[in-house]
This record gives C-alpha cells, structure tokens and sequence, in this order.
C-alpha cells in the first residue's frame, strides 16, 4: 500500500517536472518568435560571433595544409655522376629511406631530368632547339640522374648533409660537377621553417583572440538584451516562479539562437571557402582539403557549430538572468 | 492574517529607519487601506510582507507562515500564496491577456485542463471576456490592470496586496479598479490596499492605517484622510 502510495506520487513528480519543461521550452519557443527585432539582433552577433570561430578554425587546418604543402615542394637534390650501376643506386635510394628525417626519396634517371627541363622550358624554343640539336647529335640525355629528397624537418637537413658526406658509397658515385643542392638552399630553407613555425604561432594567437573578442560580444549582446527584460524576470519572481522556472525559457532562446545561427554560419562560410577556393590556390593556399573534410563531415561540422553556439549563448544569458535573480 | 510585531528596517547605517518599530495586526478578510506620503514606508512595509527585504528586527508573520524559518527556497511558494497587484501592472508584454492570468497558475504546475477552466472564470470576474487574445499593449490602462488583478487572484489567494493599483489610471477606472478590489474581498480575500488617492479613500470607509515617518501615526476602523 505504501509502495503504491509512493509510486504514485513519484508518477506525479514525474509528470508535473515534464510538464514544466514543456512550458519552458514553449514560453523560450514564443519568446524567441515574439521578440523579433531582439532575436534578429541577438541571432546576426552569434552568426558573426561563429563566422569567426569557425572560420579560424578552418583556417588553422588550411594553413596546416599550405605549410605541408609548401614544404613537400622544396625537395632535395643529391646528383650522380653518370654510369652508375642501378644496383648502386638502389641501395643508396634504401640507404637514404632508412634515414629518420627523410620523408621520401625518388631516383630521377637523366632522361626523366631532362624531359622535365624540357617541360619547364617549353616557352624558350631557341634554348630547346639548340639543346635539341646537342641530344640529339650526342644521343643522350645533357642532365645527371638525382635523387629527389623530401626532408620531414627542414631544420635538421645537416643530418642529410653529414650523411651523405661520410658514406663511401655516394661519395664514390656523386656527381663532381654538380654538388648536391641542399648546400645551396639551406639558407632558403630554414628562413621558410622559421617563418612558418612563426605563422602557425601568430595564427593561432589571432585566433583565440578573434574567439575571445566574439564572446565577449556575444555576451554582452545577450546580456543587454536581458537587461531591458529585467522587470519581466522580477515579476516573474514576485508572483512566485521558481529561479529554475525563469532562467528555463532564457537557455530555450540561447540555444535557439545557437541553432539558427549555426545554420547561417556554417552554410556562409562553407560558400564563401568553396568561392574563393581557386582563386586562393593561385596564390599557392590550399583550400581543398578543408573543404573536402567540410563536404566529407557536414553534420559534424554544423552539430559543432550549434554546440558552440549554445554554449556561448546558454552561457551568457546564465551569467546575466543571475545578475537578475538576486532578492 | 498579517502580523508585524516591532518590525524595524533600516537600508544603511547613516540613514534614517524606513520602518521603526511598526506593529500591526490585519484580520483575515478584512480590507485595509495604508496611506501616507512618499518616503513615508508603505512600499517597504509591502515589500517586507513579499519577501523582496528582510527587516533588520521584529517579526513577521504571514497566513500562518514566520518569516523567521522562511529559507531562501521557499519564498517562491510563499509568493504563490499572496496575490500582488502593482501600480505599473508589471504584465508580461510578449504574453496574451490569457497567457498573463495562465502564468501564475503554470508557476505552480496545474496542469492544462485546470488552467483552461479557471482563467476563463477569472477573467470574466474582472469583466474582461472576449479579449483574451489580446497583448497589453492593446489595452487601456483600466483593463491591463484587470489583468494584473486577475493574475494575482487566480489562485484564489488568502491576502491581495495591491500597491498604488490606480496610481497610473484616470477616476472613473480609478474607482471600477477598486469596486473590483472590494468585490474579490467580499469573496474573503484579505485586501491590503496602498493608495494616495483621498476621494478613494474616503469613499470606501474602510480600516485606514496612516505611515509617517517609517511609524503608525493612526489606525482607524473606519478611517479617512487628509493629504
């Protein structure tokens, strides 16, 4: 009898606890719809308050991708005198695999190098025909076989450089007139390391502080917002809602001003990083991948996009209805 | 009903005492009129009774309940047993004349089939039928009053308090506000009304409690005033 009594009246708890949260969300739901001029306010700051996160963020991964890519193109040459067995070559091409700070290594026979030479210098015919006449009449390529080189750390390309120095094999086969490139380019190079260590770091200093400065007009935004409701929310106190029952239909708004925003902010920014994406590759940024993973990852990216917005809005409409809720 | 035994309250330490030492008994389902000028202490005597102040010293007791014990969560609940009724009207301004009066009721979780028989009830009482649908700023001043009146008698309270309700109204809705007062009285709801309106005042020949000076300068059965 007791336990039914108590099931009862856990029943009820239950159902008056529901019904509660449904007229939160509908008081929030009417509030958002009824306010137009506050919502289309509130819903443009955190649009543009998550253009920026979002946009930051993207572009962290697209300078990622632009440093990686400029860095697979500086490659390092090491050439080979000519006659070299290809078994010799094949082992040094190993040799050079096992280094750790190798990323890859690719044997250009002289024939490769010089069709590439050609291809680069298609425009300049008086050079190729006269290079042309020399192949022809000598019967062979006029450039070195190499081994094209990419370095995972450009700053330890020393260690490439000591280790071809020491090893008896490439020093039997290197080329004597034309010496490795790294030597050459090193100065080239380590500025290119130092400036894009450099870059990440200010570009991700530039972008906590665009995602601070958002927040904190978000928040302020919100919070005015409240401000001209305050006597609301002290009428709601003084005819006896709980605090729960004020703040409810606030965080209902928050979010919803999270979702719309998102929505806005993420089809925005996904045109915007589509439009400009071969204009900016002629510059050398790579766009692609970040709007292949946008395009691969939608519902990800747009389900982040509306958790960071409700949280930034839960958040500050929490801070300011409490500044409200004291007596 | 409302009980105020030595109740003092002072806002800061340099300042004169709002109230000093008031002591005040109301019967239940009597209509009590407070007047005195401003600054006098009627506000702060009503907002002591709401729970919005807390007197420096004395005691107070309200339908039963000691403030003293009262804690912080629990004013909610007492709030939902005293109606309130403000010079401003203090109405939901996104909310129909429906959804103000049905507030209090879905504060204190009735559910939707209570709700849609009582507010309709209610807000015939206070001769409103046929504008539910309306928001506040489609009323006139008399009837967004109404609708505050309706709000804080919904739950069929056991004390009205009603703060200047005819301050912002002109005297024909002035004295239908206060027929309506005394009307939700006669149903034994106690009334404790602020008002600087003498003609009212007078007219009603009511108890009339005058505040001077944060003290009880007359009590009388059957009170007038003077300004």
């Amino acid at each position: 009898m007791a336990k039914d009594a108590n099931n009862l009246k856990n029943n009820r708890q239950f159902r008056r606890r529901y019904m509660t949260f449904l007229r939160m969300v509908r008081y929030g739901v009417n509030n958002f719809s009824r306010n137009a001029w506050l919502t289309t306010a509130a819903t443009a700051v955190m649009t543009i308050t998550l253009i920026i996160i979002l946009t930051s963020y993207l572009m962290q991964h697209v300078f990622d991708d632009t440093i990686t890519s400029v860095r697979q193109k500086i490659d390092i040459s090491i050439y080979l005198k000519k006659g070299v067995s290809d078994s010799d070559i094949k082992t040094m091409q190993n040799n050079l695999e096992k280094q750790s700070n190798i990323e890859g290594v690719t044997y250009v026979t002289p024939e490769q190098a010089q069709k590439n030479y050609n291809k680069q210098n298609k425009d300049d015919t008086d050079l190729l025909k006269q290079l042309g006449v020399i192949e022809g009449s000598a019967g062979g390529s006029l450039l070195p076989g190499s081994f094209s080189v990419r370095v995972k750390d450009l700053g330890k390309i020393n260690e490439l450089k000591s280790y071809v120095d020491k090893n008896s094999l490439f020093q039997a086969n290197l080329n004597p007139d034309v010496a490795p490139s790294y030597g050459d380019k090193q100065g080239a190079i380590e500025n290119i390391a130092n400036t894009a260590v450099f870059a990440e770091r200010v570009g991700l200093f530039a972008s906590v502080l665009f995602v601070v400065i958002s927040s904190l007009i978000i928040f302020n935004t919100i919070r005015m917002a409240i401000f001209n409701r305050r006597e609301e929310i002290q009428m709601m106190k003084l005819i006896g809602a709980d605090r729960s029952f004020i703040r409810g239909p606030f965080i209902v708004e928050a979010v919803m001003y999270g979702f719309f925003a998102a929505l806005l902010a993420t089809g925005l920014v996904y045109t915007i990083m589509v439009l400009v994406q071969d204009k900016l590759s002629q510059y050398g940024v790579t766009v692609g991948p970040t709007v292949q993973i946008m395009q691969n990852y939608p519902g990800l990216i747009l389900l982040a996009t509306i958790v960071a917005g409700a949280v930034l809005g839960v958040a500050s409409s929490q801070l300011a209805v409490r500044r409200n809720l004291k007596v | 009903m409302i009980l105020l035994d030595r109740v003092t309250k002072v806002y800061s330490k340099d300042a004169k005492p709002a109230l000093n030492r008031v002591s005040l008994h109301i019967e239940p389902k009597e209509f009590v009129i407070l007047v005195g000028t401003s600054g006098a202490g009627k506000s702060t005597l009503l907002k002591l009774l709401t729970r919005e102040e807390k007197p420096t010293s004395g005691k107070i007791v309200v339908g039963g309940i000691d403030y003293d014990t009262l804690k912080d969560r629990q004013i909610p609940l007492l709030r939902r047993k005293i109606g309130t009724v403000f010079q401003d009207f203090k109405l939901l301004p996104q909310r129909t004349v429906f959804e103000n009066v049905a507030f209090a009721l879905e504060i204190a979780g009735m559910t939707n089939k209570e709700i849609k028989n009582t507010v309709p009830k209610v807000i015939e009482l206070v001769g409103l039928t046929g504008k539910e649908k309306q928001f506040p700023h489609q009323l006139s001043g008399g009837e967004r009053q109404r609708v505050a009146i309706a709000r804080a008698v919904v739950r069929q309270p056991k004390i009205l308090i009603a703060d200047e309700p005819t301050g912002n109204l002109d005297p024909r809705h002035s004295w239908d506000i206060v027929k309506l007062l005394e009307k939700i009285n006669r149903y034994g709801t106690t009334v404790l009304l602020t008002t600087h309106n003498v003609e009212i005042v007078n007219r009603l020949k009511r108890r009339v409690i005058t505040i001077d000076h944060g003290k009880i300068s007359s009590d009388q059965a059957v009170g007038s005033y003077k300004q």
